[in-house]
């Protein structure tokens, strides 16, 4: 595998860490996030 | 980021508070190019972008304390290789406007505010008109000029609101307001609506500079929008970015309020602009939650929370993005 290819995995599932407990929070349960990605700034 | 993201085919562009310029595989978020622009002295952007075509077109700008290195650009939507950089001193956190074969935007410069109108295809400068910034006053971020028929208006510090030949540049002053001009110019049938330091919204008649309505609020006016010309409605932020500030809604001649909202208790309305999505109008707040208000009676009817503050939106092909202040793009899917 890539190195670029196993840092997005990685990266997606830090994301979805993240963002699990607001998942939990939204008023529409089947809208789903699928990718993030950090400007930083 | 302050900036919604813009999308041309399959790819996402981000223009980031960080200086960089992103094109994203807008399915999976995967770079395909992006650009510094911190190389030619930029550092941020903050006003939308123009696709024209193979080509974007963005605005860039520096920090306060810097008098130079913003530019407008215009990049190849493919590779990102610069067609040309026009260097516009402080640079251009406008939104850009297109009419024919030139594009408009205003630039900080010095001590001016100074209305820029350029070839779209060349970068050449046909004209422009400096407006000095009273003393004291400086310019606001994301104050954009509009285009009606062949006249661009834009609002000034000076108080005057004034209209430019899009094709020459000609000024002329439609009618002094007595106050800071602190909001963009937007357009419904032939009215310009726009606000004042002085806390008032105002809706005038472009042909003869006549005051055809005016409002007072209850604070500093932020980006008003016209809700879809079929609605005949205009909102706008009060207070931005304060916990006493809120969302309204106006009839377009202004003289009554059809609903208003408050940010959730001890938080502040911070998306970059209210913003219409289907039968919503969208704002943002400080604790990372986009909420979604019925165009018509103000109902809250969706929300979304997520991670940061919520500073844009925009929404293509069943995809929602949604930016943050601390620079996180968020694609949602079934956003339809």
């Amino acid at each position: 595998m890539k190195p670029s290819k196993l840092a997005s995995i990685v990266s997606m599932l830090a994301a979805f860490q993240i963002l699990t407990p607001q998942i939990a929070a939204q008023t529409n349960p089947g809208q789903k996030f699928l990718w993030t990605f950090d400007t930083k700034g | 980021m302050f900036v919604p993201p813009a999308v041309a085919g399959d790819h996402l562009y981000v223009g980031s508070c960080a200086g960089v310029m992103y094109c994203l595989d807008r399915k999976t978020g995967a770079v395909k190019w992006k650009y510094d622009i911190s190389q030619d002295g930029g550092q941020s952007f903050h006003g939308n972008m123009l696709i024209d075509g193979d080509w974007i077109l963005v605005g860039t700008d520096v920090g306060l304390n810097v008098e130079k290195g913003g530019h407008i650009y215009s990049f190849n939507l493919s590779t990102g290789a610069v067609r040309w950089k026009y260097p516009a001193g402080k640079g251009v956190s406008t939104d850009l406007l297109q009419a024919g074969s030139h594009v408009f935007g205003v630039a900080e410069t010095g001590r001016e505010e100074t209305v820029v109108g350029l070839d779209r295809n060349t970068g050449k400068e046909i004209w422009k008109v400096a407006l000095p910034l009273p003393e004291g006053k400086k310019l606001v971020i994301n104050k954009s000029p509009a285009l009606l028929g062949e006249r661009l208006y834009y609002g000034a510090a000076d108080g005057k609101l004034y209209a430019f030949a899009t094709a020459t540049g000609e000024k002329s002053v439609i009618k002094d307001f007595g106050a800071p001009i602190i909001t963009p110019i937007v357009t419904h049938e032939d009215f310009l609506y726009f606000g004042t330091e002085a806390g008032k919204l105002y809706r005038v008649n472009q042909a003869n500079g006549e005051i055809a309505g005016e409002f007072a609020l209850n604070g500093r006016p932020y980006q008003p929008v016209v809700i879809r010309a079929s609605e005949a409605a205009i909102a706008l932020f009060v207070n931005w970015m304060k916990t006493d500030g809120e969302l309204l809604v106006l009839d377009a001649d202004l003289k009554n309020v059809r609903w208003r909202a408050a940010p959730p208790a001890a938080r502040m309305w911070i998306l970059a602009r209210p913003l219409v999505w289907k039968n919503l109008l969208l704002s943002g707040t400080d604790d990372g939650q986009i909420i979604g208000f019925n165009l018509h009676d103000g109902k809250l009817t969706w929300s979304q929370r997520l991670e940061g503050a919520v500073r844009t939106f925009m929404s293509h092909d069943g995809i929602c993005y949604i930016g943050t202040i601390e620079g996180k793009i968020f694609a949602l899917s079934k956003c339809e």
